[in-house]
């Protein structure tokens, strides 16, 4: 019969061979490990800062199996597109990241014989973002709206936001081919100032301007109205039924047309105003002179809008400009009268802002035709939205396939020294060397 | 859609009102041979004032000295520099006389030199059409004042464009006259005054 003692000293016995299995197995596993990581190198996790050195590294004397980056904002571009390229070539690529900033930029040139650049933005309201070209910043813009539009007159190729950590950029990558202009309406001082502001920017113009029953005022060739020799039309004051119909043909194919002032009481072109005109609306008088709000000074027949019509410009609460779509082609509506008076009368800087309101509205309207350039130079429209399309979403490190990790081999080699620590003390304690 | 308004400036030396019946007769021909619309009477406008930038065409006249105030010129300046047109005429026919001398200084210190507008100008086919430049008045043609035809006008123009007219024809001796007169005449002497006024509006 076996004593308590006898089944005690059993226990322990099993307890030891068990912790050496245990140690032997750690042991074991430590072995495989490490055995592999001579094959092939593991699991490589690193901040996006090293990036640079390790890419090197990775491309020339070989890449680990799998990556994984962590980051504070978006990574540089070459890195991001340089992971792409390691995630193709087989290495698993992951990445996690903080204080990102979702930025898109959008640009096209402007249709103004002067040049110029739109800029379409998108970034967080609560990010203040900065715009720039090759020279330096250009604006800044916190509006509190997610969006932003920006018109730079300069006309650079290339335009730069950066929001928060993230730098959007992007180039234009047209050309655009402009049209001539064509003046409908009767001669007097809209028509020629309107006329005088576009040539100065360089707008070439045919005008048809009615002057009396022996003939009309005529500026360039008699030519059919279509989208081969114009870019706009610009109706001025009524015309007769049959202009009408052939300005409403030609922005039905795409060409633009701007119905202004006395224009939108000519029963021909309702069809193609965006809105129907109320009655007249004085402007304050004197002549507002202030560069502020340089229209509050005209007369202005306020818009009613159409149902898909855009309100571009509002004087209080009534709708003084506004555009629509007509088929291929577009239109722009504005209720103001005579604005020459604002060309004339306004304040130091109104020859200038008069040039530029009716360049606008043109350029918001006209017809051109696009010429892609070979592309040059880098972009980045949309560094996060092209990171995730990349690299993936954001995930914290996985666990690698084998289940091993740096913390793991730790616990491992700890769970060895613990295993054969056990063993060693019960041996000692039962008098067993 | 404001109507054009007939404009004459006023300035504080001289005669400026000498030309008082101009305004009349000018608006009756562009009544008669446009379909212009025209405010039926004149304005008289301080060239000193900010009124005068509601009417972009000025008429200016007179027989004695002119010379403009400091606010004169400095808002002539801007007028012309903003698109305004000036038609400036010589009450007297007499190159010689005080107002063709002060007036040219004048415009010469504001605008630079005058120069002589070609007799193939557009001005001379922008309404009637004008194939020997400037009609000749009745003044010239009978001898008075310098007792001289004067075959140009004289102007301050800018890339061909004409931005301020002067003569020393004395369209305003000719034009002076109640419109319901034309009737008696085998042909409107007024009517040189629709090509000055169209060619303002359109070019």
């Amino acid at each position: 019969m076996r004593s308590p003692a006898d089944a005690g000293a059993g226990g322990r016995v099993l307890l030891e061979r068990i912790a050496r299995g245990l140690a032997m197995l750690s042991l074991l596993w430590l072995l495989v490990l490490a055995f592999r990581d001579r094959v092939a190198p593991g699991r490589a996790v690193v901040e996006s800062g090293e990036l640079p050195r390790l890419l090197t590294e990775w491309s020339t004397s070989g890449a680990p199996a799998a990556v994984h980056v962590r980051t504070v904002g978006a990574f540089a571009p070459f890195a991001r597109d340089w992971l792409r390229a390691l995630a193709g070539a087989g290495t698993g690529v992951t990445w996690e990241g903080s204080a990102l900033t979702p930025t898109a930029l959008a640009v096209e040139p402007v249709a103004d014989p002067e040049g110029g650049t739109s800029g379409w933005i998108a970034a967080p309201a609560e990010v203040p973002t900065i715009v720039e070209d090759a020279v330096g910043q250009l604006d800044s813009i916190r509006s509190g709206s997610p969006g932003a539009r920006i018109l730079v007159r300069s006309g650079p190729d290339e335009l730069l936001v950066r929001s928060g950590s993230s730098i959007a950029r992007s180039r234009v990558a047209d050309s655009l081919v402009l049209g001539r202009l064509l003046l409908l309406g009767r001669a007097g001082w809209e028509s020629k100032f309107v006329a005088a502001a576009l040539e100065e920017r360089g707008w070439k113009i045919d005008a048809r301007l009615r002057l009396s029953p022996k003939g009309d005022v005529r500026q360039g060739q008699v030519a059919p109205i279509d989208t081969t020799r114009y870019s706009a039309v610009l109706v001025l004051d009524s015309v007769g039924p049959a202009e009408a119909v052939r300005v409403a043909e030609f922005v039905r194919s795409g060409g633009g047309v701007i119905v202004s002032g006395p224009a939108l009481r000519s029963p021909g072109l309702g069809v193609l105003a965006a809105g129907s005109p109320g009655s007249m609306v004085p402007g304050r008088e004197p002549f507002d002179t202030s560069a502020a709000e340089p229209r509050r000074g005209l007369e202005l027949l306020p818009l009613t809008p159409r149902a898909d019509a855009v309100v571009l410009e509002r004087r209080e609460r009534l709708a003084a400009v506004a555009a629509r779509r007509i088929e291929r082609g577009r239109a722009v509506t504005s209720g103001y009268l005579d604005t020459w008076r604002w060309r004339m009368g306004g304040s130091e800087a109104a020859v200038r802002e008069h040039r530029d309101w009716w360049a606008d509205l043109v350029a918001g309207v006209a017809h051109t035709v696009r010429i892609s350039r070979p592309a040059e130079g880098f972009t980045d429209e949309a560094p996060v939205a092209t990171l995730f399309a990349r690299l993936g979403p954001s995930a914290p490190a996985p666990r690698s396939r084998d289940g091993t990790n740096p913390v793991s081999r730790a616990l491992l080699f700890a769970a060895l020294m613990a295993a054969l620590l056990v063993e060693w003390t019960s041996r000692r304690l039962r008098g067993v060397r | 859609m404001r109507p054009f308004t007939f404009a004459t400036g006023v300035y504080a030396s001289g005669d400026w009102e000498s030309g008082q019946l101009v305004s009349a007769v000018v608006i009756d021909s562009l009544a008669r041979h446009t379909d212009l619309e025209v405010s039926p009477t004149g304005i008289n406008v301080a060239l000193d004032s900010a009124e005068l930038f509601e009417y972009p065409f000025l008429y200016l006249t007179g027989h004695l000295a002119v010379r403009f105030s400091t606010g004169e010129r400095r808002n002539l300046l801007r007028f012309v520099d903003r698109g305004g047109f000036v038609f400036m005429d010589d009450h007297n026919h007499d190159i010689n006389g005080v107002f063709h001398k002060t007036a040219t200084e004048e415009l010469t210190k504001l605008f630079g030199r005058l120069e002589q507008v070609p007799t193939r100008h557009e001005l001379y086919r922008a309404f009637f059409t004008y194939e020997d430049g400037p009609p000749a008045t009745n003044h010239e043609m009978n001898g008075w004042g310098d007792n001289l035809v004067h075959e140009h006008l004289l102007g301050i123009l800018r890339d061909g464009r004409i931005d301020v007219l002067y003569s020393n024809k004395d369209y305003s001796s000719e034009w002076s006259m109640h419109p319901e007169s034309k009737r008696f005449m085998q042909v409107d002497p007024s009517r040189f005054a629709v090509n000055i006024v169209v060619y303002a509006l359109t070019r």
